[in-house]
C-alpha cells in the first residue's frame, strides 16, 4: 500500500493509516476516538493486540473512547463508564456488567444466492464492476433479497462492501451482469441509500424540510410530503426536533436525520453504509427498532456493517464479502422482540 | 512504453510553468491568446488522463455559471453608460474575457496537480528558503481544488441519491451541493490544522528532488520568465 494514492483508500483503511501515522509518533500517552468504527474485526483485534504490547513493552498509556464494551473488554485495564457527562462506574471491566445493546442470535449455514422471505426485491446477477480498468472490486457476485429479509454484508475493509450498495443504488453501472430492483422500476427510484457521513448531505435550515427533500424532488403534493416527513421523524424518534437547524444536532441524531430522509421516499429496498457507526445505545435500539418495523411493513434492507453484535441481532441473513467476491451467505431465524 | 514529456521534466520546471501560465490568464489584455491558453490547457487535461467524472462536474458548473456571468457584465455595462446596445456588446466581451480567465486558472491547477504527486509537491517547498509554515500553507492551497473536486463529487452523487436534479437556471438547485462542501470544507481545514499540530508538521521533513535541472527545463525556465516579463510589462 506504500504508494497507493490515500484519496483512493476505503474507509477502513483510511482510518488504520491515520493510527498508523499516530504510532509512528512513539508517543507516551495515545487518544484514541471510536478507533475501531470503519475498522473490520480482525483489524480492531490486531489494532488492540499492538496497543497491548505496546503498553506493555515501552510503557505508553491509551485512552480509547469506545460505545462497544464487548469488544474493548479484552484489552482494557480500567473502564470508566460515563452518563449525561458524569462518570458512573471507574474500575478494571471484569467488575461492570453493562447493559445489553441488543440481543443476539446464532446464524445456520444455507446456499449462496438463494430467496429467502417473500416477493423478489432485489436481484444480482453475476455482476463484476471495476475502477478505472484496474482489478474488479466485485467479481461475479449473484444474490437475491426478498421482502422482509433484513440482509447484512460483511466483510474486510476494502472488500467491495460500498461500491456494491452503490452499484445496487445505481451510483454506477456494473462492468458485466446485471441488477433488477423491484418490478423493474430504476433502482434510483426503487433503492434508497443511506450514507456514512451525514455532513456530506446536511444543508437545509430545518430538520423537517431536511427530510423532506427526497419526497419533494419526487414530485408529490404538498399533503404527502408532509404526511411521509412527519411520518418518517416518528419513526426515527425526532419529531421534536422538527423546527431545529439541522447543524445543531448531534452526531447520532444527523445519523438518524439521514436515515428519516431517506425513509420518507418509501423506497422497497433500503441500504445502509455502516448504520451503526459513532452511535450510542439509544440510537442503536432506535434504528434497530426501524428496521424490523420496515421489513416488517413489506420493505427488504440491506446493510454494510462491521458491527457483528448489530448484525446477529437484527439481520436475517448475512453475505459476507472478501476480495470483492461473496464468500459465504448465512441465515438466521428472524428474531421477535 | 513511451513516457509522456512532462513526466520528464522537473517538478520545479513544472511549477514555473503553472505559474507562468496562471500569470498570463489572470494579466493578459488580448482575447485569442486567452483563447488559445484554455484550449491548450484543456488539450492537455485530457492528455494527462486525468480528465475523470469528478474534474468534469465543476468544469460544467462553471460553464453553467457563464450566463449568469454574462449577464452580471452587462448589468455593469448598463450601469455604466445608461444604453442597452453599448452595454450588451461591453458587457459580453468582458463577460467573455473573464470567464475565460477564471476557467484558464482552474484547468491550470488542474493540470500541474494531475502532472506532479503530492510528495513532488511537498518536496518543491522544502527549501530552507521557505518556513515550514508557508511551505505547508503553499502546498496545501494548490491541492485544495483538486481535493474540493472530490468532496463535491461525492455530495453530488449523495444528493442524487435523494432525487436531486441541478438546473443550471436554477442557483437554488446548486444549494444542496454548495452548503455541505462549504461545511466539509470547513470541517477539513479545522481537522487539517489539528493533524497538522498533532503531527508536529515540517515541510523540512519531505525529501527534496534528486533529480538535476536538465537542458530542456532551463530552457522552459527560460521562456517562463519572458512570458512573465512580457505578461507583467
Amino acid at each position: 500500500m506504500r504508494d497507493h494514492p490515500v484519496a483512493t483508500l476505503s474507509l477502513g483503511w483510511k482510518q488504520r493509516l491515520s493510527i498508523a501515522s499516530m504510532l509512528a509518533l512513539d508517543p507516551k500517552v495515545l487518544f484514541l476516538d471510536e478507533p475501531t468504527s470503519y475498522l473490520d474485526e480482525p483489524t480492531a483485534d490486531l489494532l488492540f493486540d499492538v496497543l497491548s504490547a505496546q503498553t506493555q513493552q515501552h510503557g505508553l498509556t491509551v485512552l480509547v473512547i469506545e460505545h462497544d464494551l464487548a469488544r474493548l473488554r479484552p484489552w482494557a485495564s480500567r473502564l470508566v463508564a460515563m452518563r449525561h457527562g458524569q462518570m458512573m462506574f471507574d474500575s478494571p471491566p471484569d467488575s461492570y456488567s453493562p447493559p445489553a445493546r441488543l440481543l443476539a442470535e446464532p446464524a445456520a449455514e444455507s446456499g449462496v444466492g438463494e430467496v429467502h422471505g417473500g416477493e423478489r426485491a432485489l436481484s444480482v446477477d453475476r455482476v463484476t464492476f471495476g475502477y478505472n480498468g484496474s482489478q474488479p472490486a466485485l467479481d461475479n457476485v449473484s444474490f437475491s433479497i426478498a421482502t422482509g429479509e433484513i440482509v447484512a454484508l460483511t466483510g474486510p475493509n476494502g472488500s467491495g462492501k460500498t461500491t456494491l450498495l452503490n452499484l445496487v443504488k445505481g451510483l454506477f453501472e456494473p462492468d458485466g451482469g446485471r441488477i433488477t430492483g423491484a418490478d423493474n422500476v430504476s433502482r434510483m427510484d426503487s433503492v434508497g441509500l443511506v450514507f456514512q457521513n451525514p455532513d456530506t448531505q446536511l444543508f437545509a435550515h430545518s430538520v423537517f424540510e431536511e427530510c423532506s427533500f427526497l419526497p419533494r424532488n419526487q414530485g408529490f403534493p404538498a399533503v404527502e410530503i408532509s404526511s411521509r416527513t412527519r411520518q418518517a421523524l416518528n419513526d426515527v424518534g425526532l419529531p421534536s426536533l422538527a423546527d431545529r437547524v439541522p447543524f445543531s444536532l448531534s452526531y447520532g441524531e444527523k445519523r438518524r436525520l439521514t436515515l428519516a430522509s431517506v425513509l420518507s421516499g418509501r423506497s422497497p429496498l433500503l441500504c445502509l453504509d455502516e448504520p451503526t457507526v459513532g452511535l450510542d445505545d439509544d440510537s442503536l435500539v432506535h434504528v434497530a427498532a426501524v428496521l424490523r418495523q420496515f421489513t416488517a411493513n413489506g420493505g427488504a434492507v440491506l446493510m454494510a456493517t462491521h458491527d457483528t453484535e448489530f448484525a446477529n441481532a437484527v439481520a436475517t441473513r448475512r453475505l459476507t464479502l472478501r476480495a470483492g467476491r461473496i464468500v459465504a451467505d448465512t441465515s438466521a431465524p428472524r428474531r421477535t422482540t | 512504453m513511451t513516457t509522456a514529456w512532462w513526466t520528464r521534466l522537473h517538478p520545479l520546471t513544472r511549477l514555473a510553468l503553472f505559474l507562468t501560465v496562471c500569470l498570463s490568464a489572470a494579466l493578459g489584455q488580448d482575447f485569442l491568446p486567452q483563447l488559445l491558453l484554455f484550449g491548450g490547457l484543456l488539450l492537455l487535461l485530457f492528455a494527462c488522463g486525468t480528465a475523470s467524472s469528478h474534474y468534469r462536474l465543476l468544469l460544467w458548473a462553471h460553464l453553467f455559471g457563464l450566463p449568469a456571468t454574462l449577464l452580471l457584465f452587462i448589468a455593469i455595462g448598463c450601469e455604466n453608460t445608461r444604453a442597452l446596445a453599448p452595454a450588451l456588446s461591453w458587457g459580453l466581451i468582458e463577460g467573455a474575457r473573464y470567464a475565460l480567465r477564471l476557467e484558464s486558472l482552474f484547468l491550470a491547477n488542474l493540470v500541474f496537480i494531475s502532472m506532479t504527486s503530492t510528495r513532488e509537491i511537498l518536496a518543491l517547498f522544502s527549501h530552507r528558503w521557505i518556513p515550514p509554515a508557508m511551505g505547508t500553507l503553499l502546498s496545501t492551497a494548490v491541492r485544495f481544488l483538486p481535493l474540493s473536486l472530490a468532496e463535491a463529487r461525492r455530495i453530488y452523487d449523495v444528493q442524487r441519491c435523494r432525487g436531486l436534479r441541478l438546473r443550471p437556471s436554477s442557483p437554488r438547485s446548486w444549494l444542496p451541493i454548495v452548503v455541505p462542501l462549504f461545511v466539509s470544507q470547513m470541517c477539513r481545514a479545522h481537522d487539517t490544522a489539528v493533524m497538522l499540530v498533532v503531527r508536529r508538521i515540517s515541510t523540512r521533513t519531505a525529501a527534496a528532488p534528486s533529480r538535476q535541472l536538465a537542458f530542456l527545463d532551463w530552457t522552459i525556465l527560460a521562456i517562463a520568465a519572458v512570458i512573465c516579463l512580457q505578461t507583467i510589462r
